[in-house]
């Protein structure tokens, strides 16, 4: 049974995994980073499962369930920031020290490692160098750079960003046709809970033009475009954020480079051609500023707020 | 038997299986040996540098019942017991997951207790670093003068953390990061005693990005050689696919093309890159360990120790070396670092990556790039200059009347960043004759008054002399706020003629 097939590309990585399970020299900890909305909840869930069916045979209905006695998932609770170091030490530890109870391993999966708080961090270092037997821990983060001493405690496997062809199929599977898929493929910039998102919505061809509207109004207007466009992003804030953010990194390449191909969506570049020459450091600055704020759209942060902002900064890489 | 991973199965278990760290290893066997060991013994450095596998190897020197010149000899019970870790006298505690007071006050009591298989007990307290202060300090006695049949070991990687009052007590012995030799003669025993053939060139790859830690030298071995299918020796290639590593040769024609101001081969390549499934974090950091081993050969030369530039690049690395200023390799070095801080959470990370490399080629362009970073309207550079045609080209008059303004406001700025905010709030309108007129809104009559008073006056007059080499006669005029944006153009188009040629220099 195939438990990788909802895993869209990452064929190095799963390779790795296969071969794991295929050999049984599975490691006692991984550590699975990437970028967010690639696929590595979806495989670190596969993989547990995997490890776990092997040797429990009847153990399919309890996983579907969340019941599994051997399966353990940790993650933010909610209403905190961080993973803290109770649900290391308190939950987790005990839990992963006692002997299998249906199958030959223990899994944990523990999710968004990367908001681990600095003690839970710690906590975890002595378990994840020598568990014991038959305990299987697997880190999913969106990010590397924190304790490398956990970092060379764990297999790490890299989760890139999706390619254009293997976006496009999938989109196509889901039932899009051809033209529209490509179309989203770019889009996503290789990020699947993107394309999934674009291709939820049906008015995408009217956001896009109110998308260019928007900018050549900031380009050109007076302040009061800073709010015009805060409002009009604010009815689908993160759609439009994506689709701002293409279009003004389209005009600087377009102006650096005066090449068509190489931008996200072609058909626009006649249209560029009219915009003031940008200057490299303020798109860049923009730019990172927006994707900063884009990521707090999920959060407790009114989103009109968040729009206004990032319509100030679109105006400030414009003008 | 269930799988032990690589790191686990090789950790050393005697003196001499140490790799590096001579003198600590050489002063502790003999302290052994002689038995001069003291009660409160710290270890300190990096990652995978062999603390806690010292420190295990200690606790069995101390107990085995027929040790040699120092060394255990990993065969009597108390050897065995303690590598299989029911060892009753040899506790080893995870302080950063018993970090309380309590449990310290739980070891205080248990201290008292003689040993009961050996002949010592042995406390080995790893991530001793995140132990709360009231835990360090309820350590405090017990570590001064425990009973006479005890030794704390305690190991951290971060030295910084642990209060001096314990630092005093104990004493320390500092790790340092291994060798790219050390690292490369363990894998290759290794390898050997595993039947796996691989090239030197990729150890000497993986060696390089451990980073002076073993446990992630085998850690990586392990990655690769579990992965890699197809007959044959192990060579580079696998090892940079299979970790994801980026080829320096792959950063080093790409740092060319940042030179050669290619902008188009500069997104293509990234392109290209980002399809093959590479991590564009990844690809900014090895940019910046490219660019850190430039800088260190310019400053050290031949000594220098690469990080990331190989046989592979060697030729385009010397040419880079010699074509770019150290000035400049800082500059990009910083921008590199900052946008992979920023790329660590973002979705949009292509955008960032392919802006940050544009954004430098601009840089390097840019003769004394420093200076230009700052200021708004570089002069020089055939890419400013490509769009200042651009500019020129297809706009018309009041277009050209906000360059000159921006390079005014830009001069002034270096002279008095306060006259500068006085300045910026008006518009330039044009000039006519010997006289330049500057606008303000009525709103702003506090900052057409203090623009009018001598200091600042005078500020502007030597501008305008430094740019345009003549005296100019400034007049500070109001503007009726409705009618401003008509009046700006008219009186653009009507006093704006033969200055124009000065501005385009």
């Amino acid at each position: 049974m195939d438990y990788f097939k909802e895993v869209i590309g990452q064929e190095k990585a799963i390779a790795v995994l296969r071969k794991a399970l295929s050999t049984g020299n599975i490691h006692h900890a991984y550590l699975f980073t990437g970028p967010p909305g690639v696929g590595k909840k979806t495989a670190a869930r596969a993989f547990a499962q995997a490890i776990i069916l092997m040797d429990d045979l009847q153990g399919e209905s309890y996983l579907r369930e969340g019941v599994h006695p051997d399966f353990m998932n940790i993650k933010k609770l909610e209403k905190k920031t961080q993973i803290g170091i109770e649900q290391i030490n308190r939950e987790m530890e005990p839990w992963l020290a006692l002997r299998p109870y249906r199958a030959n391993h223990r899994v944990v999966i523990i999710n968004d490692a990367h908001l681990l708080s600095v003690p839970a961090a710690n906590a975890l270092l002595k378990t994840l160098e020598e568990p014991t037997t038959g305990a299987v821990i697997i880190l999913v983060a969106d990010d590397l750079m924190w304790l490398e001493t956990i970092v060379s405690r764990c297999q790490s496997l890299k989760f890139g960003l999706l390619s254009q062809p293997e976006l496009e199929d999938y989109l196509s599977l889901k039932g899009l046709d051809g033209k529209r898929s490509a179309s989203l493929a770019r889009l996503a910039q290789g990020c699947l809970s993107t394309a999934i998102q674009l291709a939820q919505s049906d008015t995408l061809e009217q956001q896009w033009h109110n998308a260019l509207a928007l900018i050549s109004n900031l380009a050109t207007g007076d302040e009061i475009e800073v709010f015009n466009c805060a409002e009009e992003m604010d009815r689908q804030p993160e759609i439009m954020t994506i689709l701002l953010t293409t279009i003004l990194r389209d005009i600087y390449i377009y102006q650096s480079t005066h090449q068509s191909e190489l931008l996200v969506v072609q058909e626009n570049a006649l249209k560029y051609q009219a915009f003031r020459p940008l200057e490299g450091k303020r798109v860049l600055d923009s730019l990172a500023s927006i994707e900063e704020l884009r990521n707090k759209y999920r959060g407790p942060i009114r989103s009109l707020l968040l729009s206004i902002n990032i319509s100030y900064h679109l105006r400030d890489a414009l003008q | 038997m269930s799988y032990l991973s690589l790191y686990r199965v090789w950790r050393p278990q005697g003196f001499s299986e140490v790799v590096g760290q001579e003198q600590t290893v050489q002063a502790l066997r003999n302290a052994v040996r002689g038995g001069r060991l003291t009660h409160a013994i710290l270890f300190a450095g990096p990652r995978g540098t062999g603390k806690t596998s010292l420190a295990k190897i200690m606790a069995k020197a101390v107990n085995c019942e027929n040790q040699r010149d120092g060394e255990p000899c990993n065969n009597c019970n108390p050897c065995r017991d303690i590598n299989y870790g029911n060892f009753m006298d040899v506790i080893e505690i995870d302080a950063a997951s018993n970090r309380g007071i309590d449990e310290i006050r739980d070891l205080r009591e248990k201290v008292r207790i003689l040993p009961a298989q050996g002949k010592k007990k042995v406390y080995i307290i790893d991530e001793v670093h995140m132990l709360t202060t009231e835990a360090f300090n309820a350590l405090l006695k017990t570590l001064e003068e425990p009973p006479e049949s005890v030794i704390f070991i305690l190991a951290t990687t971060e030295l910084q953390k642990i209060p001096a009052t314990i630092l005093s007590r104990c004493q320390k012995y500092s790790f340092h990061r291994l060798t790219q030799e050390q690292i490369i003669s363990r894998l290759r025993k290794v390898g050997e005693s595993n039947a796996v053939d691989i090239e030197p060139a990729a150890l000497a790859l993986i060696a390089r990005r451990a980073n002076g830690g073993m446990r992630d030298a085998l850690g990586m071995l392990e990655q690769v050689y579990s992965y890699s299918c197809q007959e044959g020796p192990i060579s580079r290639d696998d090892v940079l696919e299979v970790l994801g590593l980026v080829d320096d040769a792959f950063v080093a024609r790409l740092i060319d093309d940042v030179i050669a101001h290619d902008a188009a081969a500069i997104v293509n390549h990234l392109n290209a890159a980002l399809n093959q499934g590479k991590e564009a974090g990844q690809l900014a950091r090895e940019t910046a360990l490219y660019l850190r081993d430039l800088l260190i050969s310019q400053i050290a030369g031949d000594k220098a120790d690469m990080v990331m530039a190989g046989e592979q690049s060697r030729e385009l690395f010397k040419v880079h070396s010699k074509n770019l200023e150290q000035g400049q390799i800082l500059q990009a070095l910083r921008m590199i670092m900052d946008t992979s801080e920023k790329l660590r959470f973002s979705e949009g990370q292509k955008f960032l990556l392919e802006l940050v490399f544009l954004e430098i080629s601009t840089l390097w362009r840019k003769p004394g790039s420093i200076a230009s970073a700052t200021a708004p309207q570089g002069k020089g550079s055939e890419f400013d200059r490509n769009i200042k045609m651009e500019r020129t080209n297809r706009s018309d008059k009041p277009d050209a009347r906000e360059v000159l303004w921006n390079r005014l406001l830009a001069a002034v700025k270096e002279r008095k960043v306060p006259t500068h905010a006085l300045l910026s709030q008006g518009k330039l309108l044009g000039t006519k004759g010997d006289t330049m007129y500057i606008g303000f809104q009525k709103s702003y009559k506090f900052h057409k008054e203090r623009m009018e008073e001598k200091g600042n006056r005078d500020i502007l007059d030597a501008v305008i002399r430094d740019l345009f080499a003549r005296e100019l006669e400034i007049e500070f005029i109001f503007l009726e706020d409705n009618k401003y944006n008509d009046i700006v153009v008219k009186k653009a188009i009507e006093f704006f003629g033969e200055d124009m040629v000065e501005i385009k220099d």
